[in-house]
């Protein structure tokens, strides 16, 4: 990282922001020096406290302001040594103080250093590769960044690939009657476009003003609306036929305000959408987790809410090409809510696309939790025991004869 | 915000029993000419809340639409006079500024450019109580990550009670 001269001292016990020149003051240290001191503190943090390093409060221990001459920035740097949540009295971000970002507090709309400046100078900074980490949704999905994600031609591609690919995992029924889908977090209408040219109808769902108004602007054809998926979707039961959702679902794992618990949010997400999808009708995300106990709480929390399906993941050996897709099934055996049908059904309408991806596809099993593998009734069959207990005896383990009560049906109440 | 969205929409706020339909105050719509295609609209039709698209249709200017929802015949007969109709109602007329209110609260939701605000306040989503099983059974909000730690498998999430 190449800085120009952003310098500066960190007092955490301050609580009044000072300002530090920095060309007069003597340097404590070089922000490229604190940047990764801070990043590993927060990275040697347990997972679950991670999750909460980013939060808002209205008091936060602000340490320095830090001023960059060459391009005149202003931005606020604090050092946070606990995580300290002001539960009451928040009402919007703006009206508050600050955001934390790991262990950083960044003043918003700061007489001194204003949001829409300080988002772009955390940008470059790079701090940190996974746009989920720098703010919440609404506001790094500002206008500048809604022009910029939505006029580069590389991510146009790929959010028209990644969409293609949702909506052939989301196999509606070949009948050329146009579907009602659902696209959650729709933002500038990428994603809904691919909807529209498959002539399907849509409703798009995005927590970010500046990504619709984008969408607006581009005419998309889906209806737009204004809402936050973590909140709950207001719709009504059984009515839609699908829905996808394209990179957008990571980011409700994180706590953007202290009101919000991520388990509690994507709850009410899953709950909300199972409800307003039509039975036997297919959900599809992709998401970007940032870690398997990610993918694990996202996947959990669907599969509670009572979805049957699993994970496909495309390029599973590449780490630039690797992209997830979760496939959900809502309720297609209506006799059997939980019994792995679902689950055995959309595997293999997942093997019919691995052979048309040359078999680029695989679904992984692995991440899938313990409980989806338990639940096929059928069990592995007479067969299947035998030829395991021959491998074994090959292996020179001690094994039962076989006889006519090896895999033998049991009661079912066994 | 075309007619078969509003349809669709309900107001979830915490405590709502019977958020829809949505009452729809126009201040300016917009009228859209879309493709006719029958499929789609035989799709729908089982899934429209009749009542309240002609409601709808009528404070978007649209009277159109018969008062009593229309039987299967007519949906699926060779005559596309009605189909039309429904066409028309449900994907041609859009509310570009107006307001959105929750027939129970009477809150409401903006519609800028066509697009409605539903986010809703923080102590309009449904609320999630944990009860600390050290303190007791009083039910508090969870107040710092340790006590969500700590108290993450006895959390109780009453926005599921329902329906
Ligand atoms: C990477 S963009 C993808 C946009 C679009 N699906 C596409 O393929 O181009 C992620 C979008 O998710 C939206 N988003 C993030 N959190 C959200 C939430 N809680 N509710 C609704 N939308 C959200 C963001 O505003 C952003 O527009």
């Amino acid at each position: 990282m190449n800085l120009p001269v952003r310098k500066v001292t960190a007092d955490v016990n301050r609580s009044q922001p000072r300002r530090v020149d920095v060309n007069t003051e003597p340097p404590f240290l070089t922000l490229e020096k604190l940047i990764p001191q801070l990043l590993k503190r927060q990275s040697t943090r347990g997972q679950e406290h991670e999750r909460y390093l980013r939060f808002r409060g209205q008091s936060g221990r602000c340490s320095e302001y830090v001023s960059d001459h060459n391009s005149s920035r202003d931005f606020l740097v604090s050092v946070f040594p606990d995580v300290n949540i002001k539960p009451s009295g928040e009402s919007s971000l703006a009206a508050s103080g600050f955001i934390a970002v790991g262990l950083f507090v960044l003043p918003l709309r700061n007489s001194v250093a204003q949001s829409c400046r300080i988002v772009p100078a955390l940008k470059t900074l790079k701090m940190s590769t996974r746009p989920e980490l720098l703010a919440p949704p609404e506001i790094f999905y500002d206008d500048s960044e809604a022009r910029k994600y939505t006029s580069s031609s590389r991510i146009v591609e790929i959010q028209a690939r990644l969409s293609e690919r949702a909506l052939e995992l989301l196999a509606l029924p070949e009948d050329d009657v146009p579907r009602f889908l659902l696209d959650i977090g729709c933002g500038s209408g990428l994603s809904g476009e691919t909807i529209s040219e498959n002539g399907h109808q849509w409703i798009g769902l995005d927590i970010s003003a500046s990504m619709l108004n984008v969408a607006v602007e581009r005419e998309v054809e889906g209806d737009l609306l204004l809402g936050d998926m973590g909140q709950g979707l207001g719709l009504r039961a059984g009515v839609i036929d699908g829905a996808i959702s394209i990179s957008a679902v990571q980011w409700l794992c994180n706590a953007d305000k202290s009101s919000h618990e991520p388990r509690l949010r994507l709850k009410a997400f899953f709950g909300s959408l199972y409800r307003c999808l039509s039975r036997g009708a297919r959900a599809v995300f992709q998401v970007y987790p940032e870690s398997i106990a990610q993918r694990e709480l996202i996947l959990r929390q669907a599969l509670q809410a009572g979805f049957g399906g699993g994970l496909v993941v495309d390029y599973p050996h590449s780490t630039k090409k690797r992209k997830e897709f979760l496939v959900l099934t809502c309720g297609s055996v209506p006799t059997s809510i939980n019994d792995g049908h679902k689950g055995s059904g959309s595997e293999d309408d997942d093997d019919d696309s691995e052979d048309e991806d040359n078999g680029m596809v695989c679904v992984s099993d692995r991440n899938r939790p313990r409980k989806k593998q338990r639940t096929n009734k059928k069990g592995k069959g007479r067969e299947w025991v035998l030829r395991k207990k021959e491998q074994s005896r090959r292996k020179g383990n001690d094994v039962p004869a076989d006889s006519k009560y090896t895999a033998r049906k049991r009661k079912s109440r066994f | 915000m075309r007619l078969i969205t509003h349809n669709m929409l309900s107001c979830n706020i915490k405590g709502v029993t019977n958020g829809f339909p949505l009452k729809i105050e126009a201040e300016k719509v917009v009228e859209k000419e879309v493709d006719f295609n029958p499929d789609f609209l035989r799709h729908m039709f089982a899934k429209i809340e009749w009542k309240a698209l002609v409601e709808a249709a009528r404070s978007m200017g649209y009277a159109e639409l018969p008062e009593d929802s229309p039987d299967a015949t007519v949906i699926e007969s060779a005559d596309e006079t009605f189909l039309r109709k429904l066409h028309h109602a449900l994907l041609e007329l859009h509310l570009e500024e107006g307001a959105l209110v929750c027939p129970e609260t009477g809150r409401k939701f903006p519609v800028n450019k066509g697009i409605p605000n539903m986010l809703l306040h923080e102590d309009e989503v449904k609320q999630t109580v944990c009860i600390d099983l050290r303190k007791g059974n009083e039910p508090t909000r969870i107040r710092s990550p340790k006590d969500r730690v700590l108290m993450q498998d006895v959390c109780i999430d009453l926005s599921l009670q329902v329906p």
